[in-house]
């Protein structure tokens, strides 16, 4: 982040070194939403998401006296986040491992489940609809018309990162989404799956 | 085999939720391999810096909360303040400090998006522009007798009656137009136009979608009887035009004439810029300009020259930057001064004016619209622009 020199304030972090709760807490709310944000985008699971953003910062904390030595702020943050976010995706890609030998009969559907997964899909396509348009378009090339990366790029005339971050900054808009109303991602995931790519 | 290229392609996948369980498998042993791990951490590093996935605090009220709070607890375990007294003072502190944060997160909101290496001098700060915020969503509806209505005002639920349509301010602040029974006989056109410092969506009779930035307006019947569909529209409008082959729509902005089927697009017509610009996001359009056609593919954008209606169509338009508006953002990217003040002027209601030459800088990065005019102009700063105001005016020297 090139304009952190901005908030690189020696001061501020002289203050948090010295124990000062009140100049931490301006800290936590300049940088949660990049932690989080990644956190989110990685470990897929807002739950897990907010423990990696907490743990981020505790280690701050204990850490503190580091901070009067410190350079460049951000580079210390970032790679305080890099390591716990690393971690989240092992631990996510392991039990995804585990989960793969568990068969699911996905063809067998109980008339609840129906009922339930037909309000689940109003919700997400609500949701989609809330979308910024370009973002919307992305979402909507990649999960129901099944289009590659590649398609999305030319189609749109835009580049693999835009795709990239569209994509997720989605996923990352829908999870919550579903969650404030009462819709574990893992619904939305089974759905996706399910119907979106056929 | 595995490289850095193949490993970052796996990663975005990931992240994207389209990865196959083969090459899940293939990143996770990666992810287990000494001499992969730390490519995949510099990959990490390398989003956490550009900031790829931040959320909007605004958007996760809760998170940031819920984590202020559990840090809170956390240091006041870690401190074992044992007496509760303490603990109400201590907790007071906390939320005093939290609103202080709110106060400035807007402009750690902004500073986020700017990237400028260049330091801002907390002195000399825009002391005059402080109180002027930002706009808001503010319209105002013109019925076909002339009568208006202030629609930020309007209470929700049927606000107006034209013909046989309904007009309804909806839960969300939207307007939209409800036919009803009945036929409508005569044309009535209504209009929708924004101030300075104010945006606004509607959708029309025909569930076509339209979001007007500030200082615009689009002109419509309040019902689409007949077998074309026209409206006008002036300042800049996104339009998602809903597809009727047997009703084809036409906009008019600026003297151009754009002919749609189903589609969305941009027109930005601002009689004081120096073109009329029109950018296909989806779907197809004609232009029509100057008694000439021009053929819109999705991404392209069309520029009509005010003076004599002369159009040049460019490929590749940045769709991210002519759409930002719409999104709640200011997109400087590649802009230089001349582009970015009336930008200011239509959403902060001021009036920028240039003492001696006009700085020639090129700016970078975004910023939300959403923040105080006084922490533009820091930013404005921060780039090397020298400038003061004067009342509502903005003064920017050489």
């Amino acid at each position: 982040m090139d304009s952190s020199d901005l908030y690189n304030e020696p001061k501020l972090l002289l203050q948090i070194a010295a124990g000062k709760e009140a100049s931490f807490s301006i800290l936590v709310d300049r940088y949660w939403p990049r932690v989080y944000g990644h956190a989110l985008a990685y470990a897929k699971s807002q739950h897990v998401a907010e423990e990696v953003t907490q743990d981020v910062f505790m280690d701050l904390w204990h850490n503190r006296e580091k901070l009067t030595a410190v350079e460049h702020f951000d580079n210390y943050l970032f790679i305080v986040a890099r390591n716990r976010i690393f971690k989240a995706i092992r631990k996510k890609l392991e039990e995804t491992e585990a989960l793969e030998d568990v068969h699911v009969a996905e063809d067998i559907w109980l008339p609840d489940q129906h009922a339930e997964f037909r309000e689940i899909k109003t919700l997400l396509l609500n949701g989609i609809d809330e979308l910024p348009p370009v973002r919307r378009q992305v979402f909507t090339m990649s999960r129901i018309e099944g289009k590659s990366y590649e398609e999305i790029c030319q189609e749109l005339g835009i580049s693999r990162n835009t795709v990239k971050e569209h994509i997720v900054k989605a996923l990352n808009f829908l999870r919550n989404y579903m969650a404030v109303r009462g819709r574990p991602m893992f619904s939305m995931a089974v759905f996706i799956a399910t119907t979106l790519l056929h | 085999m595995m490289t850095s290229e193949i490993l970052q392609q796996l990663l975005d996948e990931y992240a994207m939720g389209t990865i196959s369980p083969e090459d899940r498998q293939r990143l996770l042993a990666a992810l287990r391999d000494p001499v992969w791990a730390g490519t995949v951490g510099d990959f990490l590093l390398e989003d956490l810096h550009a900031g790829r996935y931040d959320v909007v605090a605004e958007e996760f009220p809760e998170v940031g909360k819920r984590l202020q709070q559990h840090l809170a607890t956390q240091l006041h375990a870690a401190k074992q303040v044992p007496v509760a007294s303490h603990r109400n003072i201590f907790r007071m502190g906390w939320r005093k400090v939290a609103a202080a944060v709110l106060l400035i997160g807007g402009v750690a909101a902004a500073v986020i998006y700017l990237s400028n290496p260049r330091k801002v001098s907390t002195k000399n700060t825009a002391g005059m522009a402080a109180n002027i915020g930002p706009g808001g969503h503010k319209a105002m509806l013109t019925l076909s007798d002339g009568s208006t209505i202030l629609l930020d005002d309007a209470s929700k639920g049927a606000i107006a009656q034209q013909g046989n349509t309904q007009i309804l301010k909806q839960g969300n602040g939207q307007l939209a137009y409800q036919p009803q029974s009945g036929t409508n006989t005569a044309t009535l056109w209504n209009t929708v136009s924004t101030p300075q410092g104010g945006d606004y969506q509607v959708a029309l009779p025909d569930g076509t979608k339209a979001w007007l930035n500030a200082a615009s307006a689009i002109t419509f019947p309040a019902a689409f009887t007949g077998k074309e569909r026209q409206v006008t529209v002036k300042g800049e409008v996104y339009l998602e035009v809903v597809q009727s082959a047997a009703h084809p729509f036409t906009v008019i902005a600026n003297g151009v004439a754009i002919k749609v089927l189903g589609t969305s697009f941009n027109i930005n017509a601002y009689n004081d810029e120096d073109y009329t610009k029109i950018t296909l996001v989806t779907g197809s359009i004609k232009i029509n300009s100057g008694n000439r056609d021009w053929l819109l593919k999705p991404g392209q954008q069309a520029a009509a020259n005010n003076r004599d209606a002369t159009v040049k169509v460019s490929a590749n338009a940045d769709l991210e930057q002519v759409l930002a508006w719409k999104n709640g953002l200011f997109n400087f990217n590649g802009a230089d001064i001349r582009a970015v003040m009336p930008q200011l002027e239509r959403w902060y209601g001021i009036k920028v004016v240039y003492e001696g030459a006009v700085p020639d800088i090129v700016f970078k990065g975004e910023m939300y619209k959403n923040v105080n005019l006084s922490d533009v102009l820091e930013m404005l700063k921060a780039m090397g622009v020298k400038c003061r105001m004067d009342g509502k005016t903005l003064i920017v020297s050489g």
